[in-house]
């Protein structure tokens, strides 16, 4: 059973998995670390973080759950360094990052593609940031890695196109495409599904969970769908409201399923949403006037 | 999606409606008074001024004249003001000083100063190339500037995440998303370039279609003013054309065929 972050501590230490998930990868030490992390801005007397500390493995996607304005793309900014924090620590492999932007890939909730680039270029955009992208070599293999990566996500035949010619979901994916270009450590995707409907989420949760798996990537990943929480992610962080803590963590089943259509099809998907529909009830009404 | 009648583009012939009933009754009320187009002119009798003005070769030489002023100050005038807008976005703390400053001068007619450069810089060429300079550089220092401000901040954030030092921004994102603003800009500057360069031959001048319009006013030849009226429309819409076309050319990402 899942044990609860104690906010006074601030370090969350190893919470059983809701579900058992034997395929989940380890590590000696964790991959990213974060420890009593606080965020408190001066015009507000309430924290916005309180005392968030989590643990991610190598190779883990992580999907972070919880009411909206409650912190969620705050901590998203702290882990990418746009964001210094008031007090804590936030470690990559071992190492501090704290107001380091070189670690992370960050997909905005708008997946702010530059209207006046076409897809193919927009996909170039960390590239061109690389120093030794002068090199007329370079480029060409760039741009092979940037054709097949809009292979992998079904984009192929969008290169030329510019944003405003394509559908939601092909943004979505020319941002997923984007964001794994720049060939980051950590991945850092907020609400990547938004605007989605069904069908097309279902493939873009396919398209990622795959890329993700294959390339060995550790993500972390805010969603305000728990199917597709469950669905995709090895682990699922419950957040509470503002101050923001977790408030619980739950396994999810990306570590037996092979992507997240065959997740859905398990017969433990149903029991574990119902689950975690209750624990997310209860989170509500205990925490409803905080 | 099928064409409707909202999205179908207006056909020329219905564009030109308004003004053909326009010329039609211009013509009809000047010849029903007395000495009407001396006084009125008439669509006759100014295109008849305008082939008398070709053959005699005043119409082209006056063209040249004023055509080459508007576009020395244009182009002077827009560069250097968009180059100053640019600097004022990226050093917001002199933007903060130099502003205000900005838009007084862009409120004030510029035949205010009209009188003044002609005193500094003499009665030729230069004071109606510096009069139509000053005139578009503030109004393309201001779209610039404020252009540059209207850059969407996840598109500034998205640089930054991965790691681009304020310069890069500034060239990757913050010059792009304000070309819709360089173009407007061009556009206003069209109207204010020539207006400027007007004012300029009506005070002093040698050469120029407002400098014509002048002495045919003193004569009281009315179809050879109007003629000058004609060719000033018709430059301001060539080079509104030109600058449209430009903007369709760099701004194809915005109306995708």
């Amino acid at each position: 059973m899942a044990r609860t972050n104690d906010p006074g501590s601030g370090c969350l230490q190893t919470a059983a998995p809701f579900i058992t998930v034997p395929n989940l990868p380890s590590a000696v030490s964790p991959y990213l670390e974060t420890c009593d992390l606080r965020v408190k801005y001066e015009t507000s007397e309430t924290p916005v973080l309180d005392g968030i500390g989590f643990r991610v493995n190598e190779g883990e996607v992580v999907s972070l759950l919880g009411p909206s304005g409650c912190g969620k793309t705050t901590l998203f900014n702290v882990l990418s360094g746009l964001h210094i924090p008031t007090s804590g620590e936030v470690k990559l492999r071992g190492e501090s990052v704290i107001g380091s932007r070189q670690h992370t890939a960050y997909l905005f909730q708008d997946h702010s593609l530059l209207p006046w680039r076409n897809v193919l270029q927009n996909v170039l955009l960390p590239a061109e940031l690389e120093p030794d992208y002068r090199s007329p070599e370079i480029q060409a293999k760039c741009k092979q890695e940037a054709l097949e990566l809009l292979a992998a996500f079904g984009l192929e035949a969008t290169v030329r196109l510019y944003p405003a010619e394509l559908s939601g979901g092909m943004k979505q994916r020319a941002a997923l495409a984007r964001a794994f270009m720049a060939d980051r450590p950590l991945y850092l995707f907020d609400e990547p599904f938004t605007g989605l409907d069904f069908f097309r989420r279902l493939q873009v949760e396919k398209m990622l969970s795959n890329y993700l798996r294959s390339h060995r990537r550790t993500c972390l990943l805010i969603t305000h769908d728990l199917e597709t929480a469950l669905a995709i992610s090895h682990r699922i962080f419950l957040l509470s409201g503002t101050p923001c803590t977790i408030r619980k963590e739950i396994g999810g089943l990306a570590g037996v399923a092979s992507d997240p259509i065959e997740a859905r099809k398990r017969p433990e998907f149903e029991e574990a949403v119902k689950n975690a529909t209750v624990i997310l009830t209860d989170i509500f009404e205990t925490y409803a006037s905080d | 999606m099928p064409a409707t009648s909202e999205t179908r583009p207006t056909p020329l012939w219905l564009k030109l409606v308004p003004l053909v009933v326009f010329l039609v009754v211009w013509q009809v009320f000047a010849e029903s008074r007395e000495r009407g187009t001396f006084f009125y002119g008439s669509p006759t009798s100014v295109a008849r001024a305008l082939v008398e003005q070709a053959r005699n070769g005043s119409l082209w030489k006056n063209c040249a004249y004023t055509l080459g002023t508007v576009l020395l100050g244009f182009i002077i005038g827009n560069v250097t003001g968009i180059i100053a807008g640019l600097v004022l976005a990226f050093a917001r703390r002199c933007a903060g000083v130099i502003r205000p400053y900005l838009t007084v001068l862009g409120a004030l007619p510029v035949i205010a100063f009209a009188p003044i450069i002609v005193i500094l810089f003499g009665i030729e060429l230069l004071p109606k190339v510096v009069l139509a300079a000053f005139s578009t550089f503030i109004i393309a220092a201001t779209q610039t500037f404020d252009g540059a401000r209207q850059t969407p901040p996840s598109s500034i954030a998205l640089l930054e995440s991965l790691g681009a030092n304020q310069f890069t921004v500034f060239r990757k994102i913050v010059i792009p998303s304000s070309l819709v603003w360089f173009f407007s800009g061009l556009r206003l500057n069209v109207g204010v370039a020539i207006l400027a360069v007007f004012i300029g031959e009506f005070i002093s001048a040698k050469a120029g279609v407002g400098y014509q319009i002048m002495v045919d006013m003193g004569l009281f030849k009315t179809p050879a003013m109007l003629a000058g009226v004609v060719l000033i429309s018709v430059m301001s819409l060539l080079l509104t054309g030109i600058i449209g076309w430009l903007q369709n050319h760099f701004s194809r990402w915005r109306c995708p065929d």
